[in-house]
């Protein structure tokens, strides 16, 4: 059985969680988020150091920067596309 | 979205105050459940969350969890529970967040909820409602935006409500809380703010009564959910063109108030059938049908459909503009149709 758990809300506009407490999500997100946790056993085996995982963790954040800028840049699609990839 | 027009209330004398949709649907659960302690509420985030849409807000501080349970997500867990709470003697109201989420669970609308009366001879019922949603617009993309209670319109044993107005969503609701059939209530969800007069205290509206929304003399659209208050706009557009456009509403899929609609048609002379289901293959082919048989002799022009385009529902808002039915294409359709341009 594989438990998880939604750090954030259900939606962007889900901000207050009444149904959870605050506690409980941060226990989560600092003690059981999976990225940190191999992050903690990569350092704990020797795989990893830290300047590697601030390296990976830095690369990512420009991957997810650039990516997001392009995305905010672009225009938004021609009315004419709506029914390409319908099928292929 | 426009507030109610008056003929939507019409014949349902009593003081009336203004409510949203989604509170009208609220105050129609609550009532019931006050009424009849075997009412259930069972869905995912639907007790202290009060659902995504906030709709059942504050239920489980007046019915506590035994009765608003927040349940984990399976949709087909759920429905096929209330399946079996149903025949055993409760009334529950499944809450499938949104109307695509039927796909999970339809063996247990189709081939347990709908067929159980039937196949027992009539020992055993399904009084369940499951209460839904639909409808694009939001920007919620392809798999929270359909409309498709085309798909269980054409499964015989099940009841299709989609109301259009807070009135009528509390009467129909009590309806089909009450009714002893499985119903499908699908709600449109950008309709959960709009606002209009609901009476207060105990009213049904029966399952099969069609209502005019706008008296007219040249031309009839059908319309369903929240494309009644599209034909309205329409309606309003094309008196400018000296069209007189009535609007019907038949509120109910199955059963259809097919009378109703052909009645109209039969004054009117010319038909649009307009809904937010895609049009291929959707309801709107089916009332066409009952129109064109039952007012041939009456008709002035063909019977058209204004359906959604048949594509998955886009998330980019140019694209999805172009896929749901608008005012002025509907009003478009109806001036060719009446031979002005």
């Amino acid at each position: 059985l594989c438990h998880t758990y939604r750090f954030r809300g259900h939606h962007v506009g889900d901000i207050n969680r009444p149904y959870r407490s605050t506690d409980e999500e941060q226990s989560w997100i600092n003690e059981r988020d999976p990225i940190g946790t191999l992050a903690r056993w990569l350092s704990q085996e020797g795989i990893a150091d830290g300047a590697d995982l601030e390296r990976i963790e830095q690369r990512i954040r420009m991957e997810i920067d650039a990516g997001l800028r392009v995305a905010l840049n672009a225009p938004y699609p021609d009315p004419r596309e709506v029914t390409t990839d319908v099928y292929a | 979205m426009s507030t109610l027009s008056p003929q939507a209330t019409a014949g349902i004398p009593r003081s009336a105050r203004e409510l949203t949709f989604g509170q009208a649907i609220k105050e129609a659960l609550a009532e019931e459940m006050r009424r009849d302690p075997h009412i259930f509420i069972i869905g995912e985030d639907v007790a202290e969350a009060g659902t995504v849409f906030k709709v059942l807000a504050g239920l489980v501080d007046e019915f506590g969890r035994e009765r608003v349970i927040d349940s984990p997500i399976s949709e087909a867990g759920i429905t096929g529970l209330g399946v079996g709470a149903a025949m055993t003697g409760m009334r529950p109201v499944v809450d499938l967040m949104f109307g695509d989420f039927i796909a999970l669970a339809m063996d247990q609308i189709v081939n347990q909820a709908a067929k159980v009366h039937y196949m027992s001879g009539g020992k055993l019922h399904v009084p369940m409602v499951i209460r839904t949603t639909l409808g694009a617009t939001r920007r919620s993309a392809a798999q929270h935006s359909q409309s498709l209670y085309a798909w269980v319109a054409h499964v015989p044993g099940l009841k299709v409500v989609l109301p259009s107005t807070p009135a009528d969503a509390k009467g129909l609701l009590k309806a089909a809380i009450r009714d002893e059939n499985p119903v499908l209530f699908f709600e449109d969800k950008m309709m959960y703010q709009l606002k209009g007069n609901v009476p207060e205290g105990d009213y049904t509206i029966p399952l099969g009564v069609a209502e005019i929304k706008r008296p007219g003399s040249d031309i009839t659209f059908v319309a369903t959910s929240s494309m009644v208050h599209v034909a309205l706009a329409a309606a309003t557009q094309l008196d400018a063109s000296g069209i007189s456009a009535e609007v019907v509403d038949p509120r109910t899929l199955v059963p259809l108030d097919a009378e109703a609609l052909v009645a109209s048609v039969r004054r009117t002379g010319r038909a649009i059938v307009v809904d937010e289901g895609c049009e291929r293959y959707g309801i709107t082919a089916e009332i066409a049908s009952i129109i064109a048989d039952g007012a041939f002799d009456y008709l002035d022009a063909p019977v058209k459909r204004l359906g959604a385009l048949n594509v998955p529902v886009p998330f980019s808002p140019t694209l999805e503009d172009e896929t749901v039915p608008t005012p002025e294409r509907l009003a478009a359709m109806a001036r060719s149709l009446c031979g002005r341009t």
